[in-house]
């Protein structure tokens, strides 16, 4: 025979709702539960804040009645279809309500998976970015890499040029100095040639020279003596005498401009008897050489006339002056 | 008054006799003065390391002022002034006979050396001395008797005490060359080696005090220009500037040099080095190649080289003024110009007849006589301090030699080589 059970509760049904729910494996009823719960609670909620308090009449004990006319009985009518109908409006707000707030939470899940989407999106950005900074410092390294081993290549590759082009230089320069070489050696050789060639001309020249010479002397002394008959004795002695000083006169350097005179005194013979400085230059030496070649005369052409020889060449005077 | 009126007479008829009979001379002899270099007597018992008799006997002959006489035709060897037989050395022909005797002190180790010149003409001592030096002042000593025997006799200063100074480049190896800066006496003798470089060296002057030498070295791997103390040896790089930088000159006070540069346009140009303030002083400004400076006595004008006529010729430019005047117009190369001492005559290189000659123009007449036509390839002329030499490098087989030769063209002589080849000479102002 069943036993009968006493009614259960409300709250009852719910908890062994719950504990069914929570002794199955599927979470997915726990979370449906969970969330039909949260519904309800949340409707009665509203309809307990909302809702009038029911008034209880007693109840009497008797039947009342009371008549009342139609109209009484339309605006009753009325009336409860009014609350009828402002429950279900109540209903309908709660709903519009719950439905808003849905549409607002998930709106809010939706931005705040957007919002997710978006930090991902941002992170993924960054990290893309953070990658293709990695990458390009890498390619960086690897071009400054490749750079420093094209210059090294470049370097290298210059050197070994330079060294190409020092080694062509100096075969250039050696190729030149052999050539200025054989060049200077051809001038040298030349020069040679030319210096020998000038020293048997020199020679030659020295004995045709040495020949005119003697030849001039000769016509010289022709000359001297025709001249000299030309000219008057006195001329003619005057003219020996210079010609024989000239060539005792050993002019000092840096004479011109100078000019000394002398006394000479002689001896019938034509040997010198004296010789006086009547007319000094003011340079010692210069007087000293003028003086030495009056005395470097061994003998004087004088005439043999003594009449002549007194009046002209006893004593007379030469006056040095290189010009 | 009556002796006055006499005086005055006996002049005026003394006036007249040689108005009547007055010789003038303008001319004299082609030759060289004769002069008998009689070897010293060595009185004591030591020998000498030099023959100073023999020392002096060839700077006379080396100066072609004079004519020495050889030892072996000499009729009589005197010592003393006593000795000599005037006779004798008349019939030889001589005008003067320097002699002398020399003697070693054990105590003072010193040679005294007592010496005499004799003019034979008029049988009078014009010249005696006694000097005392050590064994290696003697050669010293030699080249002070000549030059006093040559300043009392033609009354210019001798010139044998001086220095020259000279480069000369051997070929070590194939590609290995050492070039070196001597300084030596005016002989070529007691040479010393001042500097030396694996680079060329070139254009040696010699400060007029003597001391400093400047010149134009390679040795940094660039033209520069140096000067270097000769005693201490001390060396100063003066200018270094991008270009050339060479041929420097001393001025007449020494307080400035004028160089050659191509710094400022690449281009060489004149300019003047203040040794004090390192300040330069831009004397030329042309397109032309301007070089070789040098100084005129005065240190108002300086001479120069310079192709702005297409060839190279010699220009003449006061420093204050800066207009430059061409000077020489004969042949195609005239180069490397420098003044006489005073100042009356310029001697540069010229090239005639395919060789290059030394040659010097008369500033007034503009008279040019070529002095060296029997050289050729003659190079770098350096006026002796007297102004009576000039020497100059020059080709003489081979190699380059130093040569020198007087003024007048009329003597010439070659120094001896000691290595290579032996180029830009210099020659020192008087020393002492």
């Amino acid at each position: 025979m069943n036993k009968r059970t006493p009614p259960k509760t409300k709250i009852e049904l719910l908890l062994n709702a719950i504990k069914s729910i929570y002794s199955t494996n599927d979470k997915r009823f726990l979370f449906a539960s969970l969330l039909l719960h949260v519904v309800l609670f949340s409707m009665l909620l509203v309809s307990w804040q909302d809702s009038e308090p029911v008034k209880l009449n007693p109840i009497p004990n008797s039947v009342q009645a009371r008549v009342i006319s139609l109209d009484e009985l339309q605006a009753l009518r009325s009336k409860r279809e009014a609350e009828q109908k402002k429950i279900v409006d109540k209903k309908k707000t709660l709903a519009k309500q719950k439905k808003e707030k849905l549409r607002k939470k998930e709106l809010k899940r939706k931005k705040e998976l957007k919002r997710k989407k978006d930090l991902k999106k941002k992170e993924t950005v960054a990290k893309k970015k953070k990658e293709a900074k990695r990458k390009a410092a890498e390619k960086k390294k690897i071009q400054i890499q490749k750079k420093e081993k094209q210059k090294k290549e470049r370097l290298k590759k210059e050197k070994k040029q330079k060294e190409v082009k020092q080694k062509e230089q100096e075969r250039l320069e050696k190729k030149k100095k052999e050539q200025e070489k054989v060049i200077r050696k051809a001038r040298e050789q030349r020069l040679l040639d030319k210096m020998l060639q000038a020293e048997v001309e020199r020679e030659q020249e020295l004995e045709r020279t040495l020949e005119a010479e003697q030849a001039a002397k000769a016509l010289s002394r022709q000359q001297e003596l025709a001249l000299a008959q030309e000219l008057s004795e006195t001329e003619r002695y005057l003219s020996l005498i210079r010609s024989r000083v000239v060539n005792q006169w050993h002019i000092p350097p840096k004479s011109v401009g100078l000019s000394v005179v002398l006394q000479i005194r002689l001896l019938p013979t034509g040997e010198l008897s004296s010789v006086r400085i009547i007319e000094r230059s003011g340079v010692k030496a210069f007087d000293q050489s003028a003086e030495n070649a009056a005395r470097g005369v061994r003998k004087y052409p004088v005439p043999e006339k003594r009449e002549l020889f007194e009046k002209q060449f006893r004593v007379f005077s030469m006056r040095f002056a290189p010009s | 008054m009556k002796l006055i009126i006499i005086f005055f007479s006996f002049l005026l008829c003394v006036q007249i006799a040689y108005a009547e009979l007055m010789i003038e001379i303008t001319e004299g002899s082609d030759s060289a003065l004769p002069i008998a270099v009689v070897p010293f007597a060595n009185k004591g018992s030591f020998a000498v390391p030099y023959d100073v008799s023999r020392i002096v006997a060839n700077d006379l002959q080396r100066s072609g002022d004079f004519d020495t006489l050889p030892t072996g035709k000499m009729l009589s060897l005197p010592e003393t002034f006593d000795q000599v037989h005037f006779r004798d050395w008349r019939m030889l022909g001589q005008n003067y006979v320097l002699l002398g005797q020399l003697k070693y002190s054990e105590y003072t180790k010193k040679y005294e050396i007592s010496y005499e010149l004799i003019d034979v003409l008029s049988q009078q001592r014009v010249l005696g001395e006694v000097l005392s030096a050590g064994p290696k002042g003697l050669r010293k000593l030699a080249h002070k008797i000549s030059d006093a025997v040559y300043e009392v006799i033609t009354g210019v200063r001798g010139v044998f005490s001086t220095k020259i100074a000279y480069i000369t480049l051997k070929q070590l190896t194939k590609n290995k060359r050492e070039y070196k800066l001597h300084v030596a006496d005016a002989d070529g003798k007691n040479d010393f080696v001042l500097f030396k470089s694996k680079e060329p060296m070139l254009s040696i002057s010699w400060s007029n005090d003597g001391q400093h030498l400047a010149y134009q070295s390679f040795h940094s791997g660039r033209p520069a220009i140096y000067i270097q103390h000769i005693r201490s040896g001390d060396q100063r790089k003066v200018t270094a500037f991008k270009g050339l930088n060479g041929a420097p000159m001393w001025s007449p006070d020494d307080s400035s040099l004028v160089v050659t540069l191509s710094k400022d346009d690449g281009n060489a140009d004149i300019y003047t080095l203040d040794l004090a303030s390192n300040k330069l002083n831009r004397l030329t400004n042309h397109y032309g190649i301007d070089t070789e400076a040098s100084w005129s006595p005065d240190g108002k004008d300086i001479v120069f080289t310079s192709d702005r006529s297409g060839k190279p010729q010699v220009y003449r430019m006061n420093i204050k003024e800066k207009k430059p005047r061409r000077l020489t117009f004969v042949g195609n190369y005239n180069a490397r110009p420098r003044f006489s001492k005073d100042g009356e005559s310029l001697y540069y290189v010229h090239q005639s007849q395919g060789g290059f000659h030394i040659a010097a123009i008369n500033m007034e007449t503009e008279e040019q006589l070529v002095l060296t036509s029997k050289t050729s390839l003659d190079e770098s002329p350096s006026l002796s301090p007297n102004g009576r030499m000039i020497i100059y490098s020059t080709l003489r087989g081979k190699n380059s030699v130093l040569a020198v030769v007087s003024v007048d063209g009329g003597s010439k002589y070659f120094l001896p080589s000691s290595s290579g080849d032996v180029r830009e000479p210099a020659w020192s102002p008087f020393l002492n």
